[in-house]
C-alpha cells in the first residue's frame, strides 16, 4: 500500500449466493485499484455494474468473497475506522420519524464528538445544506432531494476524512446537483479524499480527479479524467478562417490553402462518449480494455470522416 | 457415570479432592443445587450447559460452513447432494435404524442376532459413535485447510478441544485407577473397562471443551465490550424508543389496553360473590397478569422486529457504517426497550397498586362496619367471621417476611416420624396429625435435622435482632446472654491442653474485652429490669386497688420496655372423620419452647382451626431470649377423631412486616426480568431471521416458558406417560389410553424408534426455553408474602442468566452476518 494510498483493493471479488448457499450471481471480479489521499475518485458504471458492491465491500456492508481491500491500511472489518469516515448510500436510508437535527444528534453521539461541539455542527451543517427553515419536520415530510441532502449531512457529521457517496447527486434539482458538486470540491479543498459513485457522466466529469469505469463486475477503465478522455493518436489542429471546401484536402495542406494553425495538441472526448463506448464494447472484448488505433473515439466536435 | 458413582458409595475412601472438583465441572449431570448449593454452584451448572450450547454451536457453524463450501464446485457450479449433507443423512438413518432395532429386541418380535458377541444395535452405536468423531475431526480440522486457512486464535481452540477431550480421559483414567489401588487390584485394565474410560472420558472431556469454546467466546466478547461506549448505547436506545413511540405507538395502545381493562376489572372481580379473603389476591394477580401479558405482546411485537426492520430499510447501512460494534447495537436496543418497559411498567404498577388498594381498603372497611353491626344486633358468629375476613385481606394487603422451620411428626405412640397419617391423594401434599392423642407436629427452627442430611439456611434462623426490639429488656437480656454464652466458649478453650501461647494470648485479650462487654450489658440492664419491677408492683397495686383510670398509662410504659408478642402465621387443613359438633371448630394447641433455656416456662396457647385462612398466634418474645435463633413449635389436634393437616411451609413465624407498596413494586420486579428475556429472545432471533420468522420463534419461546416448562420438565424426567409424539399419535388416532400396552405392529415399533431417536433431542428442550414463569413473584405478592432481597437478587440472576447468553449468542451471529446481503 503507497504512504498516501487511503483505499487499496486486491483481487477484490464478491460473489452473491442463494439459500442454499450455491453461487448465483459474480457482482465484482478480481478489482485491484488504489484510491490516494485528497483526490476525488469517481466509480463508474452502468446498473448492475458492480459500484454500490464495491462501496459496500469497502465499508465492511459484505464481505469479499476473494482479495482483500484496506481501508487506511486496516481491514475493513475493523470498526474503528469509522471514525475516520463518511458513508452517503444510494438511497436515503434514515428513520423517517426522526427530525433533520434528531438525525444529526443520533449519528453525531456514534462518534467520540463532545456535546457542544456536535450541537454547534449539526446547526452548521443543516445551513450548509440548506434545510435550516426545515429542521424541525420529520424526515417523512421531506421530499427525495430534501432527503438527500440530510442524508448528506449526516455523512459529513464527524468530518470525516474519506467520504464515500453513492449517487450523490440522484434526486436533486439542478441547483442542488451544483450546490453538492462544489461542496464535493470544497472536501477535496479540505484535504479529505472522495469516493462517489454514480452514472451522471457530466458531473463526474466535472469534479472527478480520476475515474474507474465498471461493466458486469470487471473493472474496465482507470486513470486520471484528463488522460481518459485524452484521444490518444489522433492530432487535433484548430484552424480559423478555413472554407467550408476545403475539409477534403485539410489533412495534407492546411498552410496552402492559407489557413492559420492557431493550436495542435489531442482532441478529447467526453466521459459520456467514452462511457458508452467501453460498455458497448465490454461484451465483445471481455476483461480489461485494449485500446486499438481503429476503437478510438471519435474527437468531440470533428466532423469525422465522412 | 454409574461405576463411579455406586463405587463411591460402596467405599469409605474419597476420591483425591482434585479428581473429584474435576468430576463436578465434567458431569452435565450434576445438579449443582444439591451437590454444592448457592450461587456458585448454580453458576457452575450454568457454565457447563453454556458451554456445551458453545461447543454445539461452533461445531455446527464449522459444519455449516463446510456445507456452504461443498456447495460450489471447483469448477464454479453447484453441487446438489454433497458430502456434508450425504453423511448428515447417513447419520441420521443409522441412528433410527438403530432405534428400530433396540425397539424389536424389546419387544422380542424376532431375535437379533448377536455379532462377535454384542447385540447390532449396541454395534451401530459404537459405529456411529466414531463415525460421528471422525465427522467432527474432519469438520474441525477441513474449515482450517489453507487458503481460508482461518486465525492463529481458532486453531488454538481447535487444540484447545482436543486437550480439553484427552483432559476428560486423563480425569476418569485417574478415578479408575484410583479405584483399582483401593481395592487392589493387579494386572492390565481389561477391554471393557478401557471402553468405559474412554466413553465416560469422552463425555467429560465434551464438557470440558464445551468450557474451553465458552471461555474463547467470553473472551472475544469480554474484548468488544470493553470498546462498547455508554454515548453510542445512549444514541441507539434513544432511538429504538422513539421507533416503539413514534412509528409503533406501541406504549399509547399498551396504556390504552390497560385502562380499558381496568374499567371492567370490577365486573369480572369485584363481583358480589366473590370471597372476602380472596379478594386482594384475586386484583393483584389479574393485574400482573395483565401487565405482564400486554408488556410481553409489545416486547413480542418489537423487540423481533427491530433488527429485521433496519435491515429491510437499509436504515442499517447508514448506523454500521459508523463506529458502532454489534454488541452495541444489540445492547443499545435492550436498553432502550427495557427503559421503555420500565416506564410503561410504573404507570401500569402504580395505578394498579393504587387501584388494588382502594378497592381492598373499601372492602375492609365495609366488612369491619358489617361486623360492627352484626355484634351490635348480637350475631356474634357473624361478627366474628366479618372480623376474621378483614383481618385476612389486611393480611394478604402485607409484606410478611416468614422463616420457616423443620416439620418432623409424632405419631400417637408417641414415637418420631417423617411423615404423619396419610389420609389420601388429595391431601398428599400434606401430613396429618390425629386428634386427642399424642400425635403431634413439631417444627424446630435454627437447627437442621441431623438424620435427613438437610442443610441450615438463612431461611430457618430465627433472626433475632430483628424480632426483638433495640433497647427493650428482652433484646438487652438476649446481648448479656450471648456475652455470656462467647465468656464461657472463650473460658472453655483456655482450658484445652497445648494452648499455643500466641493462641492462649489472642485468647485471654478476647475474653478481656468480653468480660467489659459483659459488665456494660448488666449496667444496662440493670435500670430497665428495676424499672419493669416497679412498673409491675404499681400496676399490681393499683389493680388490687380498683383504680382503672391510671392502669392504662402504667401498662402502655410497662409494654415500652418489653419486645412486641412473636407472631406466627399456621394454614392447615381439617380431615374430619365424623361431622362433629355442628358450629364448633377442630381445636389444636400450640407449645412454644426454647430449646436452649429449658428453666423458661413454656408458652401454650388453644386456638379453632379454621380451614385455609391463615391463623395468626402470638407468643411472648421472652421465649426468644437466649435462644440463638433457635425455636421449637408443636401443634397437636385437641378434637377427638378429627385430623389437622399440615405441610412444612404452612407454619412460620413472622419476622418482618414491611410496607405493601414497596412490595408490589418488588413484585413488578418478576414482570420487568420476564419482559428483558423476550426482548432477549426477541433481539436474538432478529440478528438472523426476517421479522416474521424471528416473530414467532419469539412467541414459541413465550408460551413454552410461561405454559410447557411443567411439562417440558416432566418430558425431560422422562415422566410422561404414553410415550413421544409419535406414539402418542398412535394412541389418538387408535383411541388408545394413555397406560395401555400397544401391540408390536410395524407402525408401533417405527413410531416408537422415532420418538427413540427424537427423544433426547426433545428432552433437551427444557435447557433451551427460557424458563419465563419462574421469573414471576406476583403470586408472593398476591398472598402478602415480602419479595426479600435474597428473592430479587436469585430472580434478578436468574433473568441476566437467560440474557447475557443470549445477547452474546446474537452478537456472534450478527457480526458474522453480512448485512448487505
Amino acid at each position: 500500500m503507497g504512504s498516501n494510498s487511503i483505499i487499496e483493493t486486491r483481487n477484490l471479488s464478491k460473489v452473491y449466493k442463494d439459500f442454499w448457499g450455491r453461487p448465483k450471481v459474480q457482482a465484482l471480479k478480481a478489482l485491484d485499484l488504489e484510491v490516494k489521499q485528497g483526490e476525488i475518485f469517481g466509480v463508474l458504471g452502468p446498473n448492475g455494474s458492480g459500484k454500490t458492491t464495491t462501496i459496500k465491500l469497502l465499508l465492511g456492508l459484505l464481505f469479499p468473497s476473494e482479495g482483500e481491500a484496506l481501508i487506511f491500511g486496516e481491514p475493513t472489518t475493523n470498526v474503528a475506522k469509522n471514525e475516520r469516515i463518511g458513508y452517503l448510500p444510494e438511497e436515503t436510508y434514515l428513520y423517517k420519524y426522526l427530525n433533520a437535527e434528531e438525525t444529526l444528534h443520533f449519528y453525531g453521539r456514534l462518534f467520540k464528538i463532545p456535546s457542544r461541539e456536535r450541537t454547534k455542527r449539526v446547526h452548521e451543517l443543516i445551513d450548509l445544506v440548506g434545510l435550516t427553515r426545515s429542521k424541525h419536520r420529520q424526515l417523512r415530510e421531506y421530499s427525495k432531494g430534501m432527503q438527500r441532502r440530510i442524508g448528506l449531512a449526516q455523512a459529513l457529521i464527524n468530518q470525516p476524512e474519506l467520504v464515500l457517496l453513492d449517487e450523490p447527486t440522484s434526486g436533486l434539482d439542478p441547483i442542488g446537483t451544483d450546490e453538492i458538486k462544489k461542496l464535493i470540491v470544497d472536501l477535496r479543498r479540505q484535504g479529505k479524499t472522495v469516493v462517489l459513485s454514480g452514472h451522471l457522466l457530466a458531473d463526474m466529469q466535472d469534479i472527478c480527479d480520476r475515474i474507474a469505469i465498471l461493466h458486469h463486475g470487471e473493472l474496465r477503465e482507470i486513470g486520471k479524467v484528463s488522460d481518459l478522455l485524452t484521444v490518444q493518436d489522433i492530432t487535433q489542429i484548430k484552424v480559423k478562417d478555413l472554407p467550408e471546401s476545403a475539409w477534403e484536402e485539410i489533412r495534407g495542406v492546411v498552410s496552402r490553402h492559407g489557413g492559420e494553425v492557431v493550436d495542435v495538441g489531442r482532441p478529447t472526448t467526453t466521459l459520456e462518449e467514452l462511457f458508452l463506448r467501453i460498455v458497448t464494447e465490454s461484451d465483445k472484448y471481455p476483461g480489461r480494455r485494449r485500446i486499438a488505433a481503429d476503437q478510438q473515439p471519435t474527437p468531440a466536435g470533428s466532423p469525422g470522416p465522412k | 457415570m454409574p461405576w463411579l458413582s455406586l463405587w463411591a458409595q460402596g467405599t469409605t475412601v474419597t476420591l483425591p479432592s482434585w479428581i473429584q472438583w474435576m468430576i463436578v465441572w465434567a458431569d452435565p449431570q450434576f445438579t449443582d443445587a444439591r451437590l454444592l448449593g448457592g450461587f456458585f454452584g448454580g453458576f457452575m451448572t450454568w457454565s457447563k450447559l453454556l458451554g456445551l450450547f458453545c461447543l454445539i454451536s461452533w461445531l455446527g457453524t464449522r459444519f455449516f460452513n463446510l456445507f456452504l463450501r461443498s456447495q460450489q464446485s471447483r469448477s464454479g457450479q453447484s453441487v446438489v447432494l454433497n458430502l456434508p449433507v450425504i453423511g448428515l443423512l447417513l447419520f441420521v438413518g443409522i441412528a433410527i435404524l438403530t432405534a428400530f432395532l433396540s425397539i424389536v429386541q424389546q419387544a422380542a418380535v424376532f431375535p437379533i442376532p448377536l455379532i462377535a458377541g454384542y447385540p447390532i444395535p449396541a454395534l451401530l452405536v459404537g459405529i456411529e459413535f466414531l463415525l460421528g468423531f471422525l465427522a467432527l475431526e474432519a469438520v474441525m480440522w477441513s474449515s482450517y485447510r489453507r487458503p481460508q486457512g482461518g486465525s492463529a486464535s481458532q486453531r488454538g481452540l481447535a487444540l484447545g478441544v482436543h486437550a480439553a477431550l484427552a483432559a476428560g480421559v486423563f480425569v476418569i483414567y485417574k478415578a479408575f485407577e484410583f479405584n483399582r489401588n483401593v481395592r487392589g487390584l493387579k494386572g492390565s485394565i481389561a477391554s471393557q473397562d478401557w471402553q468405559l474410560i474412554l466413553t465416560d472420558g469422552l463425555r467429560y472431556g465434551a464438557t470440558y471443551a464445551g468450557l474451553v469454546v465458552l471461555a474463547y467466546f467470553a473472551l472475544g466478547m469480554f474484548k468488544e465490550a470493553l470498546s462498547v461506549r455508554w454515548r453510542r448505547l445512549y444514541s441507539i436506545a434513544w432511538q429504538t424508543v422513539l421507533d416503539a413511540v413514534r412509528r409503533m405507538w406501541a406504549p399509547w395502545v399498551v396504556l390504552v389496553l390497560f385502562v380499558l381493562f381496568l374499567a371492567f376489572t370490577n365486573w369480572f372481580l369485584g363481583g358480589p360473590g366473590t370471597r372476602t379473603p380472596e379478594l386482594a389476591r384475586r386484583y393483584i394477580e389479574t393485574l400482573s397478569w395483565v401487565s405482564s401479558l400486554l408488556l410481553s405482546l409489545m416486547i413480542l411485537l418489537l423487540a423481533p422486529m427491530s433488527l429485521p426492520t433496519d435491515i429491510r430499510t437499509q436504515v442499517i447501512y447508514t448506523i454500521t457504517t459508523k463506529p458502532v460494534n454489534r454488541l452495541e447495537l444489540i445492547w443499545g436496543r435492550l436498553i432502550g426497550y427495557m427503559g421503555l418497559i420500565t416506564a410503561v411498567l410504573l404507570v401500569m404498577g402504580l395505578v394498579s397498586m393504587f387501584f388494588v388498594e382502594r378497592v381492598v381498603n373499601s372492602r375492609i372497611s365495609t366488612t369491619r362496619e358489617q361486623a360492627v353491626a352484626s355484634r351490635e344486633v348480637g350475631k356474634l358468629d357473624d361478627a366474628r367471621r366479618s372480623e376474621e375476613q378483614a383481618a385476612q385481606l389486611e393480611n394478604k394487603m402485607s409484606a410478611r417476611v416468614p422463616v420457616f422451620g423443620f416439620l418432623s411428626f409424632t405419631d400417637s405412640r408417641g414415637k418420631a416420624r417423617r411423615k404423619g397419617i396419610d389420609v389420601g391423594q388429595e391431601q398428599k401434599l400434606r401430613s396429618h396429625i390425629e386428634g386427642a392423642s399424642a400425635s403431634k407436629a413439631s417444627w424446630r427452627f435454627g437447627q437442621a435435622p441431623q438424620k435427613e442430611g438437610r442443610t441450615l439456611t438463612a431461611e430457618n434462623v430465627l433472626p433475632i435482632e430483628r424480632l426483638l426490639k433495640p433497647g427493650t429488656l428482652e433484646a438487652v437480656e438476649d446481648s448479656l446472654f450471648r456475652a455470656r454464652y462467647d465468656q464461657a466458649q472463650i473460658k472453655m478453650n483456655l482450658e484445652a491442653p497445648n494452648l499455643k501461647g500466641s493462641e492462649r494470648r489472642r485468647l485471654e485479650d478476647r475474653l478481656t474485652k468480653v468480660d467489659s462487654e459483659v459488665k456494660r450489658i448488666q449496667a444496662e440492664l440493670e435500670p430497665i429490669q428495676k424499672q419493669e419491677r416497679d412498673l409491675r408492683e404499681q400496676i399490681q397495686k393499683l389493680e388490687g386497688a380498683g383504680k382503672s383510670a391510671d392502669l392504662t398509662s402504667l401498662r402502655a410504659e410497662r409494654d415500652k420496655l418489653h419486645s412486641p408478642p412473636i407472631p406466627v402465621e399456621m394454614v392447615f387443613n381439617v380431615f374430619r372423620t365424623s361431622k362433629g359438633e355442628l358450629g364448633e371448630a377442630v381445636r389444636a394447641s400450640m407449645v412454644v419452647s426454647n430449646p436452649l433455656r429449658p428453666d423458661l416456662e413454656l408458652h401454650r396457647s388453644v386456638f379453632p382451626v379454621i380451614e385455609y385462612y391463615t391463623i395468626r398466634r402470638f407468643f411472648p418474645s421472652r421465649m426468644l431470649v437466649g435462644s440463638m435463633g433457635q425455636l421449637a413449635i408443636e401443634i397437636q389436634c385437641i378434637t377427638p377423631s378429627q385430623f389437622i393437616g399440615m405441610s412444612e411451609k404452612d407454619l412460620y413465624v413472622l419476622s418482618n412486616q414491611g410496607s405493601f407498596r414497596t412490595n408490589y413494586i418488588a413484585g413488578l420486579t418478576g414482570v420487568w426480568l420476564q419482559a428483558l428475556v423476550i426482548t432477549s429472545v426477541g433481539l436474538f432471533a432478529g440478528t438472523f431471521l426476517s421479522w416474521s420468522v424471528a416473530f414467532l420463534l419469539t412467541l414459541a419461546v413465550f408460551v413454552f416458558g410461561q405454559l410447557a416448562i411443567g411439562f417440558l420438565d416432566q418430558f425431560n424426567q422422562m415422566g410422561v406417560v404414553g410415550g413421544g409424539p409419535f406414539e402418542s399419535l398412535i394412541r389418538l388416532l387408535t383411541h388408545e389410553n394413555l397406560q395401555s400396552n400397544l401391540a408390536s405392529t410395524p407402525a408401533v415399533m417405527a413410531a416408537k424408534s422415532f420418538d427413540l431417536f427424537l427423544t433426547p433431542i426433545l428432552t433437551r428442550l427444557i435447557y433451551v426455553i427460557p424458563n419465563i414463569s419462574a421469573l414471576d413473584v406476583s403470586n408472593q405478592v398476591a398472598l402478602g408474602f415480602a419479595v426479600t432481597t435474597p428473592t430479587l437478587i436469585g430472580q434478578v440472576l436468574l433473568g441476566l442468566g437467560y440474557a447475557l447468553p443470549l445477547t452474546a449468542f446474537a452478537y456472534y451471529i450478527f457480526k458474522n452476518r453480512e448485512i448487505a446481503a
